[in-house]
């Protein structure tokens, strides 16, 4: 059987893509996006490093709480995955890896099988829990272990599930309804009341999130430590906003750079 | 501010609306749903339509096909249609129970530990600096 097997990753903030025998994944944020500043188009999936201008960004997510419920949106986002742009499948030829949240609904998974044999006509196809993968893999690179536990951290929720043996035990598996989503709201929250308000940069406060926000290892030290005042602090930091003229991204300014020129968010 | 802490609360202190428990929950819990939101702002092309030049256009109208196969549900219908499958576990069940800790509380203001509570809304401040911020700002905002 020389058939290729497409894996994709359908997160509910990004699409990971991939060949099985490719080392990388493309990473496609699994959204539209409009932009104020582009009343011509919309933008889907990494179309967004087009966007000359991200500041303001309307999001259109097919996920809702972490499940797909946006199927015209989902279909737009494939649609564009699948084709020559970005990442080029011959479904006859193809089987597709495709993944789903814990406890999908029914529903869902049907229209999602409908969809993909009906309108893509996929050869076949596997729907499966991203964890599943990763505990797999685990296991086969650790022949003797029997159980392991694993914890996912998503956009819209966590969980943690246990499996024993490679196999998914069902009943022990919990989970809490905050993910990536929940953070960066509540930061861009947080720094619309302190500082500057932000609530409409969504896309601006992730990457804000993401370069300098970090799970601490000592909490209640970490808390005493960013009291401190600055110049004693190893916390702080200050972050440079993207302007769109001159600075495409924002970035995280080493602390003995710091001064007073410019638009600055400062965070522990 | 009055010229005199203690006498400037107690004065006003009397003409505050105090909020219960209950209150104080359903602000909690609609603090967490707003996290929830996609945007907090309008669409900025929302007169052009909601898929207004998109590369894909269906060959034959997928909304009609959802709504015709019933897959087309709001997440509150797919958790009401879940209680009435016999399923050991599902969605509901997976949910995390409270932690068996006690809560942790953070100023409101300026998110370090804290350890007085707002008389009226509950909210959490560490000092009187952020009291007086808070009480200037956000106090009693969101109640429902």
């Amino acid at each position: 059987m020389n058939k290729q097997v497409l894996v994709l990753d359908n997160g509910a903030n990004a699409a990971k893509v991939g060949f099985s025998n490719a080392t990388e994944p493309k990473v496609i944020p699994n959204c539209i996006m409009k932009a104020k500043s582009e009343r011509r188009r919309p933008f889907i999936g990494d179309q967004i490093s087009e966007c000359r201008d991200a500041s303001g960004l309307f999001y259109i997510l097919p996920f809702q709480k972490g499940y797909l419920l946006n199927w015209e949106a989902e279909r737009n986002i494939w649609e564009y995955i699948f084709s020559k742009d970005c990442c080029p499948v011959n479904f006859n030829e193809t089987c597709l890896v495709i993944t789903e949240p814990y406890f999908n609904f029914a529903s869902i998974q049907e229209a999602m099988t409908e969809i993909l044999f009906e309108e893509y006509e996929c050869s076949s196809l596997l729907r499966i829990n991203a964890g599943d993968l990763a505990a797999y893999r685990y296991m086969k690179e650790n022949p003797g272990e029997m159980c392991c536990l694993l914890v996912d951290v998503g956009y819209s929720f966590s969980h943690v599930v246990p499996y024993i043996k490679g196999k998914k035990i069902k009943a022990g598996i919990r989970r809490i309804d905050i993910g990536g989503k929940a953070l960066t709201n509540h930061l861009k929250d947080i720094i619309s009341y302190r500082q500057l308000h932000v609530m409409d940069e969504t896309y601006v406060m992730n990457q804000v999130k993401e370069d300098a926000c970090f799970v601490s290892h000592d909490f209640n030290g970490d808390m005493k430590e960013a009291r401190g005042l600055l110049g004693k602090n190893s916390i702080v930091r200050d972050y440079i906003l993207p302007d769109y003229t001159t600075i495409r991204r924002g970035y995280v300014r080493k602390p003995e750079e710091s001064g007073e020129d410019s638009e600055q968010v400062s965070k522990y | 501010m009055a010229a005199t802490r203690e006498s400037g609360r107690l004065k006003d202190g009397g003409q505050r609306r105090m909020l219960d428990d209950a209150a104080r929950m359903r602000r909690a819990r609609k603090a967490l749903e707003s996290l929830e939101h996609d945007n907090f702002h309008e669409d900025p092309h929302a007169d052009l339509g909601m898929f207004y030049l998109l590369i894909y256009h269906c060959h034959y109208d997928l909304n009609d096909f959802l709504l015709s196969m019933g897959f087309k549900k709001s997440f509150a219908q797919l958790i009401e249609e879940e209680k009435t499958y016999i399923q050991e576990h599902n969605y509901i069940s997976a949910q995390a129970p409270p932690s068996q800790f006690p809560e942790r509380h953070f100023c409101s203001v300026c998110g370090f530990p804290s350890n007085y509570t707002c008389i009226p809304c509950g909210s959490r401040y560490c000092s009187v600096r952020c009291l007086g911020t808070h009480l200037d700002t956000r106090c009693l905002k969101w109640t429902a």
